[in-house]
């Protein structure tokens, strides 16, 4: 018994030592499910420090969705962040919008917002 | 003969005076406005502060805010008795990032039924009015506002599937169309731009931690050669006859247009991460926290334009993003200080008359 309690500390302290050598790519996403006037919508956000997506679909696919995604950056180089203009997709039955990082930039956090027709639905703000 | 002559001079001289030789003839507003209208190169935002003759309105949140002086209470621009001031119905919200002041207006650039529209509203903040409609959605948007016009590519700064490389300008004051000024295809993928009077700047990232800086002459439509720097806009003032910038680590620089010629004028300040803002009289060199729970509060240091230190404080205040620039601005008599300059307006301020005493105070805006 005292063996495997010192392989289980061993192997806890190697992985967190791990976790401090390897730094993995850092990203967030959320994921949120609901209903609006009796119809399913579901709403998907990830950002990395390169990327960022918003995705909204519904059920119904008479009414018109949006899809909103602000991103704060700053210029690699320099520490002051700044809010780009916002970006938007807007379909029926699926909107979806992203936005690619170029080299001289890191996205530092993000706002999705969500709308069905003039209502809004759902939104999240992520981190990278 | 004599009479002809005179007649033929007269003629002559009528014609020149007609002729717009650079853009101040083109500037149509209330002369004594421009030093509202300018692109404010030095804040330590983008186009997120402005100044008039009623007073200071600040953008946050998509919020616009007023205070009288830029150190009084700064409230949100609507005096509807009923409104709560905390979502879209309020008129203080314009969902934008960006805000211009000409001639008695108030502009700005938001979504309107799937495009990105230019909007003007009183300084009040009443009667919001879509006057042109600017980029689809799907080209999307990026723009600055000069004296009256508003400079604009269809694409995002900095990042990627941007696709048309034009740089287009439009009248903020009257019905006209957006007129391509310039292509920017053979300078590569710009990360930044912004208009300085006659000419536009902009920013190519080129390698790591490299700019090159492009200019162009709105007056002469030409380009000239860029200038490598290592160091990104924050850090950088340029005018007609030169370019500043500050590298962490390194010190001062200055690049004369006319010599073409690179000096290293100063030192670094110290081993710490600063942004610099260049202004008439000084210039700010202002830290930035370098870890999210840093214990150490970030340092404010002045400077002549001769790079001599005038006096430094300590901005011993919890800052909220740490990562963000605590400089917003100087204005004539203070310079304002933000906690969070991306979420609120400025809420503390240093008085210039006290630069020089060794005992600056750091004060709180009123509320």
């Amino acid at each position: 018994m005292k063996r495997y309690t010192g392989i289980i500390a061993n192997t806890v302290i190697i992985i967190l030592t791990l976790s401090f050598i390897f730094v993995f790519p850092s990203a967030s996403s959320d994921f949120y499910e609901n209903e609006h006037n009796n119809e399913n919508y579901m709403c998907r956000s990830a950002l990395t420090t390169g990327y960022g997506k918003s995705k909204i679909e519904y059920s119904d696919s008479t009414v018109l969705l949006t899809s909103e995604l602000t991103i704060t950056w700053r210029f690699n180089g320099s520490y002051t962040q700044y809010v780009a203009p916002m970006v938007c997709g807007i379909d029926y039955s699926v909107a979806e919008v992203e936005a690619y990082g170029g080299s001289a930039i890191t996205f530092c956090s993000s706002i999705h917002n969500y709308k069905i027709g003039s209502s809004h639905v759902y939104f999240v703000g992520l981190i990278p | 003969m004599k009479k002809s002559l005179i007649i033929i001079l007269i003629i002559l001289l009528l014609a020149l005076s007609s002729c717009n030789f650079n853009t101040l003839d083109s500037f149509t507003g209330d002369m004594n406005d421009r030093k509202f209208t300018h692109y404010r190169q030095s804040d330590g935002c983008f186009s997120q502060f402005i100044e008039t003759y009623k007073g200071t309105y600040y953008l946050a949140n998509s919020f616009v805010y007023f205070s009288s002086d830029g150190i009084s209470e700064y409230l949100k621009l609507c005096s509807r008795p009923d409104c709560k001031h905390n979502n879209a119905d309020c008129i203080a919200y314009v969902n934008s990032n960006s805000i211009a002041y000409y001639n008695g207006y108030i502009y700005y650039v938001s979504i309107y039924q799937g495009s990105y529209w230019l909007f003007k509203m009183n300084m009040d903040g009443t009667d919001h009015i879509n006057v042109k409609e600017l980029a689809s959605i799907k080209e999307r948007f990026t723009g600055f506002f000069e004296h009256g016009y508003l400079y604009f590519y269809k694409g995002l700064i900095g990042m990627q599937g941007n696709t048309d490389k034009f740089i287009y300008k439009i009248a903020v004051y009257d019905n006209g169309d957006a007129e391509i000024i310039t292509d920017t295809s053979d300078i590569g993928e710009i990360c930044m731009f912004y208009p300085q009077n006659e000419y536009l700047y902009f920013y190519v990232y080129t390698d790591e931690m490299m700019y090159s800086i492009y200019r162009y002459s709105t007056a002469q439509f030409r380009w000239e050669d860029p200038i490598n720097i290592k160091s990104g806009p924050g850090n950088v003032f340029i005018n007609t006859d030169k370019m500043f910038w500050y590298v962490n680590g390194e010190g001062f620089y200055e690049y004369t247009y006319e010599t073409k010629r690179i000096e290293h004028v100063a030192d670094s300040i110290d081993s710490g991460l600063y942004g610099v803002s260049y202004n008439d009289e000084y210039i700010y060199a202002f830290q930035y926290f370098e870890t999210k729970y840093s214990s150490v509060s970030p340092m404010f240091y002045i400077f002549d334009r001769q790079y001599n230190l005038v006096d430094s404080v300590l901005i011993d205040i919890k800052m909220e993003d740490y990562f963000s620039s605590l400089y917003v601005t100087e204005l004539e008599d203070i310079v304002l200080i933000s906690t969070s300059i991306l979420k609120r307006p400025p809420d503390y301020y240093l008085v210039k008359s006290e630069f020089g005493s060794g005992d600056i105070t750091l004060r709180k805006n009123s509320n």
